[in-house]
């Protein structure tokens, strides 16, 4: 991206408008909330909903919508945070929907709802973000609302347990980050990342200590090898939705960022063996590796349904890194073609895992035992979502896969990339066989069916809008992948 | 030695403790007060540049290589930054403690290594 592009001067209020829609929700939860008569049912979650949906319309529908910088410059409206923002606001609509019997008994409900608005407001004011105090108040506002969503069960000692060991060690992240912002504003002597870019090249040895430290703090956001010791825990003990909200929502934001940082210190550097470049590229290329073999070879012990999501996504944050270390105007293409459908099949999982936590069923590979005549269509949507997780054909995961190697594979005489490829395909021939052995499980022999429980007809419909999306974007790819293209102005 | 350089030295110092305290310590708590610590030191460290930008010419010595020591650096940048990082930080310790008290109330200790239900 050009800097002409970026310090192009005011614009329109359209730019701001997923920031406005998003900061408008969060203060009104306040406002309803305390305006509401007491033991009266919250409209928090109608009010979310109506506003994540019309953003999702205004996203994707809106034409000529300008592309510039917003509040003085400090946030970015390009296509870039237009496709992310779309991301965010998809998960939050499917999140608002799926709430479980154990959060509505809380009697807490308004504040859940609040608290997930804010936390897709701080993502999105991330993505989009040219300063890094902008960057480092997004991160915080949706670190702080999270911590708080993964405590939301008092009455499950797992849920705390996660809550805290997030707390302690995201906020230790983020004292990373804030050290590492520190040492670029002392190397370069701005905040702004147009002109910590056109600086950086000249900024030493505290510009490589500070961007270091960035990309360390950001990689544990992204829950990337070796920062990932917390994804685990916390998406286990953590209520499902929030899961499911964190697992793709947090990933895009945090990978969003660093795309955004990346290019942006480093690309108008001028010259490219600079030590600054080089080291960056080298600790992405290493993150997207480590993630790679590491997130695959460790979830194939795993025998918890949301553990083992938890080690895949470790897994697919190392394929994304690869396309962020690569950078070019297609690598980009493929990665928020990943991210969408990522967060069809990811979702979707998650809310077959809350699906079955609502009718008791047990998470363990050997008690999902005889799924597939217990709960048929839950069955059925689980081994959808896997077998797109694991890239088979023809769900849209193979696609999304294929499109991020060939993006890989397209980098000339460079072979860094290319070990990228051979190490993301070993991944997902191990993927194949974890996720494959939960879906013969689901269709094996296992206790007769007991009698029917219902499952929450908002359930079904997420699950059943997800498995329509993993099969439309396979057999729709071009039109879409166009349309990204488009947006992203290659 | 000059001014400029005892402040980042100490302000390398308490990032320092600051992490060894929370990978070494047990107690939530404590573990918190690191992180408030590691906090406070990136502001020591963006005050004292801040001050650099001033142009207050003897606050950093020349072996400290700034890339705009002969451009435009913004001194209120980093001045801005520290108040808001109190902020955060003040926002932080209400959450943080909420959390801590939230599980006091259940378990009626707050050890971390007694809270290890979730492995493997």
């Amino acid at each position: 991206m050009m800097p002409q592009q970026i310090l192009k001067p005011e614009l329109a209020w359209q730019g701001m408008v997923p920031l406005l829609m998003l900061a408008g929700l969060f203060v009104f939860h306040f406002l309803i909330e305390i305006l509401r008569a007491p033991k009266s049912r919250t409209t928090g979650g109608f009010w979310t909903l109506l506003v994540s949906l019309l953003g999702v319309v205004y996203l994707t529908a809106c034409p000529d919508q300008p592309v510039g910088a917003v509040v003085h410059k400090m946030w970015i409206y390009d296509g870039v945070t237009r496709l992310g923002s779309l991301l965010v606001f998809l998960s939050l609509a499917a999140v608002t929907l799926i709430i479980p019997k154990s959060v509505e008994e809380s009697g807490h409900l308004g504040e859940y709802y609040a608290l997930l608005s804010g936390a897709a407001l701080g993502m999105v004011m991330l993505m989009g973000s040219n300063n890094l105090l902008v960057t480092f108040l997004a991160l915080e506002l949706f670190s702080l609302a999270l911590y708080l969503l993964c405590i939301f069960l008092p009455d499950r000692s797992t849920s705390q347990e996660s809550g805290l060991k997030y707390f302690i060690l995201s906020s230790l992240a983020s004292a990373v980050i804030l050290y590492g912002m520190a040492l670029i504003y002392g190397a370069t002597g701005s905040t702004w990342l147009h002109e910590i870019g056109a600086r950086a090249s000249q900024g030493g040895l505290l510009m490589i200590v500070g961007s270091t430290l960035l990309a360390a703090g950001l990689a544990f956001k992204v829950s990337a090898v070796p920062f990932h010791v917390w994804t685990p825990d916390v998406y286990q003990g953590a209520p499902t939705p929030v899961t499911a909200f964190m697992s793709v929502a947090t990933k895009t934001a945090a990978l969003v960022a660093l795309l955004r940082f990346f290019p942006m210190t480093l690309g108008m550097a001028g010259d490219t063996h600079d030590g600054v470049r080089t080291m960056w590229a080298i600790i992405i290329w290493s993150l997207a590796m480590l993630s790679m073999l590491f997130g695959n070879l460790m979830a194939l012990s795993q025998t918890n349904l949301k553990r083992l999501l938890a080690y895949s996504g470790i897994a697919q944050a190392g394929y994304l890194l690869g396309a962020i270390f690569m950078g070019t105007p297609i690598a980009k293409v493929s990665l928020f073609y990943y991210l969408l459908v990522y967060l069809c099949m990811n979702v979707g999982a998650f809310v077959v895992v809350a699906a079955l936590e609502e009718v008791d069923e047990s998470l363990d590979v050997h008690a999902l035992a005889g799924l597939s005549m217990r709960q048929p269509y839950l069955a059925a949507a689980l081994a959808v979502f896997l077998f797109s997780l694991t890239g088979l054909p023809p769900t849209a995961g193979f696609v999304a896969k294929y499109q991020l190697f060939s993006a890989l594979m397209a980098s000339g005489p460079n072979p860094l990339p290319k070990y990228l490829v051979a190490a993301a395909l070993v991944g997902s021939l191990m993927s194949a066989g974890y996720y494959l052995r939960f879906v013969v499980q689901a269709y094996g022999l296992g206790p007769a069916p007991e009698p029917h429980k219902q499952i929450p007809p908002t359930y079904l419909a997420v699950i059943a809008t997800a498995v329509v999306a993993v099969f439309a974007l396979s057999f729709w790819a071009g039109p879409v992948l166009e349309w990204m293209q488009r947006l992203l102005g290659t | 030695m000059t001014e400029g350089m005892i402040t980042l030295g100490l302000s390398a110092v308490l990032f320092a403790i600051g992490s060894v305290g929370v990978a070494i310590r047990r107690n939530p708590l404590i573990m918190f007060m690191c992180i408030e610590l590691m906090l406070n030191s990136a502001n020591l460290a963006l005050a004292t540049f801040s001050r650099y930008y001033s142009r207050v010419p003897e606050t950093l010595p020349d072996s400290i290589e700034l890339a705009s020591s002969t451009d435009l650096g913004s001194a209120t940048d980093g001045a801005v930054f520290v108040f808001l990082v109190m902020t955060i930080a003040a926002a932080e310790a209400v959450v943080g403690l909420a959390i801590i008290i939230a599980i006091f109330r259940t378990h009626k200790q707050v050890d971390a290594d007694e809270l290890a239900e979730l492995k493997g």
